[in-house]
């Protein structure tokens, strides 16, 4: 009996009391540094132990054959031993790598700015746009600070690296945007239509950007809406132009929100001296929904409509009349934009992208009661992407986007009816590839097919990047791409077949980024062929190039509780285009431009003041007194601007309240952006051409209404 | 004989399951201890890395990940490099999803889901505060309903509601109510198994004094 217990002992128990294996040795990262407090164990047991101080671990365990052991380290790749334990003593030596993440990786940056919550390296954050002093609450406005942009004053749009404002096309989930800007008056710039906090992303490229986006020669600014919010909200805004009302709900998948808005510059116009002559204050109204389901765990389906009227009339004065007598201006429009867009991982390791939209936009335009303009464009469009990662870093894209666009024009007045419609089916195809080498080597090769019906013709456009990661924070790239755009639609009314423009970008990039701070540099070469000249006739003969230097600099580290920017940009350009009688540098253009953002927040009372300055050198004028070999060498006075603003967050009747105030110009430079001559040249009769007021005010209260407000019990 | 024989294997094998039960509870005590005692990082590091090593053994307890995800999240709040921050709580996310996985609805393990969210906000409170203050904010609401006697979401609540301004919801006054409310339920909670969480409480003390 008494041999028989121990024997059923010696089978329970046997190998444990056979062979207890010690195990030591020292980890270490690929440098050879110690890593401390690596956790170190056997696969499905209690055994094992952590690193010390110097990297070195030592233990017993009881487990004996062929076993698994493991070392775990946050921010390593777990890494698998098999081990036989047999009882003999064992000194390992292991080395951990490092996972790879955002921050050890290169990436592409040639030529982008990305502002998101999503990714952790971003340049300008949503929030950013909304509180930078003279940005006035607009995107355009904010990216206006960044290197690479233009000051104009007098145009409406961004202008990109000697690029006029049509070769920037923005991007909303993927489809192009027609009308992006608010329709005004000529000389006054307009904002943009979309309110900033739609987007939770917005990744604007000065150049070299991916084959995804064409029909744009400068620049492509990509936004990309909010998901599903976390909670319903009820959201007031009372300012001085207007006021505005939102009510978003949220059920366990779906949100559904409903905004409407109604601005009036009339009572504005009227306190603040305006040196143009108002007959109607600009006037508009807007109503959206916006709709989010979650269709599965990983599809998600947005849907935006937004519906937009306005209306405005100036009165110009009339620069060939020296009585005083004045022109006036009406512009009426009604725009519509609607898109839906839908993701979903369709397959393993495929996700789906597709879009589609359509959208029109009405412009009713009557000059000096004689003259009646109208435009009424629609465009229908959609696209499909697929997303395929190859490997651990790697991911191929490929798809392609087809638009219907109709253009209807009449010009009407006493000697001219004129009334036409055109349609253009444009169609692209494109596919891309990120190629990781190593995890401090990327290039991206890809290429863009493109055909529009207007033009019966086929392109192919090639785009490729490379970046090398130099340093923990920093990397070097560069980006080459040939970026094709339609010419003006009003261009296929004249009988002269016409081609696509083109533009070469050659981007050479440096950036350091640690946690705090950002440096920029980037170098670029830019090369316009076929670009659209009208003199003597219709034709694609235009050309001309743009290179330059923008650097960038944003401290968060330095001043406490304070955020400050600063961005430089040289250009150099020069191009014959349109009536230019020469290749010249174009009206838009700058030799060199300084902003300078500034943020300050004073956490005690929950103020934030900011201030931005900007300094640009005068830009090219057409005097028609000067012989066409000198055609646009004038220049205008130089460029300041220092702008103002706070912003407060309060409560009001227990609900979160920012009441922001802000000064454009607050200095009252007497800035000129161009002059315009009277049909006879005379110097004593031209009209110098400023802002429609030299300063500019504004003040607003919004304020949310958050629906679970469980902690008022 | 033959039966003898039976009864003393069944016997040890019986001794044995409960030799391996006492490991478990012996293990998870001592460690619960030191993540209690624990301020250093190095602490917090071995006392995780020894619940990782239980997960690794007790593949179905949820409390070894639950214990994972705490002092991780505890540790990511004593980093001073701020772009670490993020990989550390995934990790922490990882454990706690793993424990959510095993132990549907339970309102201790929404608690630790919030304070992970959390503690992501300090990578840049001026921009994550709006987005994941509501975000750590339903969660816990979630972790109140699953269970209104439990302490501890009221004591993160109050937290929250301390290091949140006036404006956003937050402040002494409100965070001190919250806290009162979350000691008194302290004074009732009783712990439904030796293992089960049970901290938070000194913590809840010391906020109520910064409340004054």
């Amino acid at each position: 009996m008494q041999k028989l217990i121990t024997l059923a002992l010696i089978i329970s128990y046997g190998s444990s009391i056979l062979a207890q294996t010690p195990l030591s040795g020292t980890v270490s990262d690929k440098k050879g540094e110690p890593i401390i407090g690596a956790n170190i164990y056997i696969k499905d047991s209690y055994d094992g132990t952590s690193t010390d101080a110097n990297g070195k671990f030592s233990f017993s365990t009881f487990e004996s054959d062929s076993q698994s052991l493991l070392f775990s380290y946050i921010g390593y790749e777990t890494f698998t031993l098999p081990i036989f334990l047999n009882g003999v003593p064992q000194e390992l030596k292991v080395i951990m790598t490092e996972v790879v993440n955002e921050l050890n990786t290169v990436v592409i940056t040639a030529g982008s700015f990305e502002a998101s919550d999503e990714r952790r390296i971003t340049i300008l954050r949503p929030l950013d746009i909304v509180t930078t002093a003279g940005a006035a609450g607009d995107t355009y406005g904010a990216l206006q600070t960044l290197p690479g942009t233009q000051q104009i004053g007098n145009e409406t749009g961004l202008f990109v690296r000697g690029g006029d404002a049509s070769e920037t096309k923005t991007f909303i989930d993927g489809i192009a945007v027609a009308d992006p800007y608010f329709t005004g008056v000529p000389e006054i710039p307009s904002r943009g239509r979309f309110s900033p906090f739609l987007f939770k992303g917005t990744f604007f490229s000065t150049g070299g950007y991916s084959a995804q986006y064409g029909d744009a020669m400068s620049s492509a600014l990509v936004l990309e809406s909010q998901d599903l919010p976390d909670r319903s909200t009820t959201n007031i805004g009372l300012m001085s132009v207007g006021a505005s009302i939102g009510h978003l709900h949220r059920w366990k998948n779906t949100s559904l929100g409903i905004y409407g808005s109604y601005i009036n510059l009339l009572p504005y116009t009227t306190i603040v001296k305006q040196r143009v002559d108002w007959t109607k204050a600009p006037e508009s109204t807007n109503g959206s929904l916006i709709f989010r389901q979650k269709t599965s765990k990983t599809g998600l389906l947005k849907a935006f409509i937004s519906y937009a009227p306005s209306n405005s009339i100036i009165n110009y004065p009339d620069i060939n009349d020296t009585t005083g007598s004045q022109i006036p201006y009406n512009v009426r429009n009604q725009n519509l934009f609607a898109n839906a867009s839908y993701k979903e991982l369709v397959a393993k390791n495929w996700t789906l992208f597709s879009a589609f939209s359509y959208s029109s936009d009405r412009n009713d335009i009557v000059i000096d009661q004689a003259d009646s303009i109208q435009n009424d464009n629609t465009l229908t469009q959609g696209r499909i992407t697929l997303t395929h990662p190859m490997g651990n870093l790697s991911t191929l894209r490929f798809g392609g986007e087809l638009q219907h666009a109709v253009y209807t024009d009449a010009f009407k007045n006493l000697f001219v009816d004129f009334s036409d419609s055109i349609k253009n089916n444009y169609a692209a195809a494109y596919a891309e590839a990120d190629v990781y080498v190593s995890q401090k080597l990327v290039a991206r090769i890809g290429g863009r097919l493109e055909n529009a019906s207007l033009l019966s013709e086929i392109n192919f456009a090639p785009r490729t990047s490379v970046a090398y990661k130099t340093g923990k924070d920093n990397q070097l790239s560069f980006a080459y791409g040939q970026f094709y755009q339609q010419p003006d639609h009003y261009f296929s009314y004249s009988s002269h077949p016409l081609t696509y423009s083109r533009a070469d970008h050659y981007i050479l990039n440096f950036q350091n980024v640690t946690d705090k701070q950002t440096f920029r540099a980037e170098a670029y070469y830019k090369s316009y062929k076929n670009l659209v000249s009208t003199n003597p006739d219709t034709t694609n003969d235009g050309q001309g190039y743009a290179r330059g230097l923008d650097l960038f600099w944003r401290d968060k580290k330095t001043i406490p509780y304070a955020d400050y920017w600063i961005s430089y940009s040289f250009l150099d350009t020069k191009r014959k285009y349109l009536d230019y009688p020469i290749e010249a540098t174009p009206t838009f253009a700058a030799k060199h431009t300084l902003s300078l953002v500034y943020k300050q927040t004073i956490p005690s009372i929950n103020v934030t003041v900011g201030t931005t300055y900007v300094f640009a050198t005068g830009r090219p004028y057409e005097d028609p007194n000067d012989d066409p070999q000198h055609y646009l060498s004038q220049r205008t006075p130089n460029f300041h601007n220092l702008s103002l603003n706070a912003s407060w967050l309060t409560a009001i009747f227990q609900n979160f309240t920012v009441i922001a105030v802000s000064v454009n110009n607050v200095l009252g430079f007497d800035n000129i952006y161009s002059y315009q001559y009277p049909s006879d040249g005379s110097e004593a009769g031209r009209i110098a051409i400023k802002s429609p007021a030299i300063r500019s005010y504004f003040i607003g209260v919004f304020m949310s209404i958050g629906e679970d407000r469980g902690e008022d019990e | 004989m033959k039966t003898t024989l039976l009864l003393f294997s069944l016997l040890i094998s019986i001794s044995a399951m409960c030799q391996e039960n006492k490991k478990y509870t012996e293990s998870m005590k001592r460690n619960i201890a030191m993540l209690d005692t624990a301020t250093s990082m190095n602490t917090l590091q071995l006392a995780t890395n020894s619940f990782e090593r239980i997960a690794n053994a007790e593949k179905d307890e949820w409390l070894p990940y639950y214990y994972c995800a705490y002092g991780i999240g505890r540790m990511s709040y004593l980093l001073t490099d701020k772009t670490t921050v993020d990989p550390m709580l995934d990790r922490a996310q990882v454990f706690i999803d793993k424990a959510d996985s095993l132990q549907k609805d339970n309102s201790e393990i929404y608690t630790i889901k919030s304070f992970i969210l959390s503690a992501r906000i300090m990578v840049d409170p001026m921009t994550r505060g709006a987005q994941f203050g509501p975000q750590s904010g339903v969660v816990l609401e979630k972790a109140i309903q699953l269970d209104p006697e439990n302490p501890r979401p009221y004591m993160l609540k109050g937290t929250a509601a301390l290091y949140t301004p006036a404006a956003f919801g937050g402040g002494k006054d409100k965070a001190a109510v919250l806290l009162q409310t979350a000691i008194e339920k302290y004074k009732a909670f009783k712990p439904a198994g030796e293992l089960m969480p049970d901290w938070g409480e000194q913590r809840a003390v010391q906020m109520l004094e910064q409340c004054k």
